[in-house]
């Protein structure tokens, strides 16, 4: 019994220790002059411009969602003048955020890891080791900083298609004032609620997301079930530590 | 050229290699053979630094891999070529770039330059035609040639060929050995090979070493392997079971 349960932390503990490694690691290759920007810009597009599409539809009926269930509610009780504020608040601060994190972890850490994973297995890590390339460099480093840079933009896209379906809602469905709506948040929202998710939770999620993907990937065993099962991985553990990270960050800053 | 001297590499509490001595000459096909997961593919993956090993040395023209940094491990393995057993292909580049990637990463040379190497690669394996095709688009023997391509293309000192005709048929097979041949001998570079197909063994060989319980023995030459008089050697070369 005892021997489980040591083996266990022992094999927790492992996996910390070599998932800091791998970050440190990660994070020297930043600034080392063999990471070429033109793996960088490559991995911008496919990590941000390919997830538009998508993120914008999940905004779009957060936002509507949100806004239905606060106006209802909201109206019922004599509160119209806050439901602009509301919303805003829900959407800049933690939706938008969050749920961005959330897609982006399903769709780029997914295909991160499984694109990794089978490089590994199909010994291509071992291909660019062997002529001089260092895998860090070449694959890691490049989908950091895409995913660092990347997330952000598209949360200041996905707050704003969030809040604006919102807005659609409020105003065609429940007849309200689309200027009472901007005037509440407007007057309830500061500069901290807009650029806290933006620029603290946007790079941190951004790098949670890369660093697990490519982490989880590179440590993939063999065979076609490992790719699955490290695609599954890298999404489970990316959300579990997108949720944590993203209650301390709102509880710290908010 | 290539010194190994009492190498030990442990997986799982096996030894699979255990105090592993061998000498591959320089401008020499070295060939190493022995049954599946008796370490012939470890030791080319130790000797390019892939994987760390227990103890022992290996010197490569007298400098030893212990101890030695990533980036100067770097150096020597830019003059190493090296054919995985999967051909090992970037699945998102071309062929092209596939064969030209360490060019274009540790040179100098213009786009123009790389481009003209790598046809030179390409037309030396019979692939020119494959220049702008992606590696899920050609055969086993294709990729294999397409590997071969790429580790030739900056004139390696040492070439490594990890099962280069495992799971080709025998016409593929041949056509691989007869480029192993001739490509080495056209850069004048030393191989060595991996391998269990009999075929492979008698084509290519100019010095065998059958690896046995985690030690190199040196065999009779490929003409005489077949009727060799250890019978250990004797029985695997022909295939008997005790």
């Amino acid at each position: 019994m005892f021997e489980v349960i040591g083996s266990y932390v022992i094999n927790i503990f492992n996996i910390l220790g070599s998932y800091s490694l791998f970050c440190s690691r990660v994070l020297k290759r930043v600034f080392s002059k063999e990471l070429k920007m033109s793996r960088v810009t490559e991995q911008m597009y496919k990590v941000g411009a390919q997830s538009f599409v998508i993120t914008a539809i999940t905004l779009t009926f957060v936002g509507m969602v949100f806004s239905s269930q606060v106006t209802k509610e909201f109206l019922r009780m004599g509160a119209a003048k806050i439901i602009g504020g509301i919303v805003g608040f829900a959407i800049w601060r933690e939706l938008g955020p969050l749920l961005t994190a959330v897609v982006v972890a399903a769709r780029v850490g997914a295909a991160i890891s499984s694109e990794i994973a089978a490089m590994k297995v199909t010994e291509q890590l071992d291909a660019l080791k062997s002529m001089a390339l260092d895998p860090y460099s070449y694959l890691y480093a490049p989908r950091f900083i895409a995913l660092v840079c990347m997330l952000p933009l598209l949360i200041i896209f996905a707050d704003f298609i969030g809040f604006m379906a919102g807005m659609l809602i409020y105003v065609v469905v429940y007849n309200g004032n689309s200027v009472a709506y901007f005037v509440s948040a407007a007057h309830m929202l500061d500069a901290t609620d807009i650029l806290a998710g933006v620029l603290i939770k946007g790079p941190l999620f951004g790098a949670v997301i890369a660093l697990t993907a490519t982490f989880v990937g590179s440590r993939t065993k063999s065979g076609s079930q490992g790719i699955g099962m490290s695609a599954t991985l890298a999404v489970v553990a990316s959300l579990i530590i997108l949720f944590i990270l993203n209650f301390f960050v709102s509880f710290l800053v908010f | 050229m290539i010194e190994i001297n009492n190498l030990v590499k442990i997986y799982n509490d096996k030894r699979i290699l255990n105090g592993l001595n061998l000498s591959i000459k320089e401008k020499k096909r070295t060939t190493i053979i022995g049954q599946s997961g008796c370490g012939k593919s470890t030791l080319l993956r130790l000797i390019l630094g892939l994987e760390k090993f227990e103890s022992g040395e290996i010197l490569i023209d007298g400098t030893s891999l212990s101890g030695l940094k990533e980036r100067e491990k770097n150096k020597i393995r830019l003059g190493f070529g090296m054919v995985f057993q999967s051909s090992a292909l970037f699945d998102s580049l071309t062929v092209a770039e596939n064969v030209g990637l360490v060019l274009k990463e540790h040179t100098n040379m213009t786009t123009g330059q790389i481009k003209s190497k790598v046809m030179n690669a390409l037309d030396l394996v019979e692939l020119g035609s494959a220049y702008n095709k992606l590696p899920s688009e050609l055969s086993g023997g294709m990729k294999k040639r397409v590997a071969i391509a790429r580790a030739i293309i900056n004139d390696p000192k040492v070439i490594f060929f990890d099962e280069p005709t495992t799971g080709l048929d025998p016409i593929t097979s041949t056509v691989i050995e007869q480029l192993i041949n001739k490509l080495t001998d056209y850069i004048g570079a030393t191989s060595v090979i991996v391998t269990h197909q009999i075929s492979t063994i008698l084509n290519v060989s100019q010095e065998i070493y059958m690896f046995v319980e985690g030690k190199a023995i040196k065999t009779e030459a490929a003409d005489k392997i077949m009727k060799s008089k250890d019978k250990i050697i004797y029985n695997f070369v022909n295939g008997l079971v005790e």
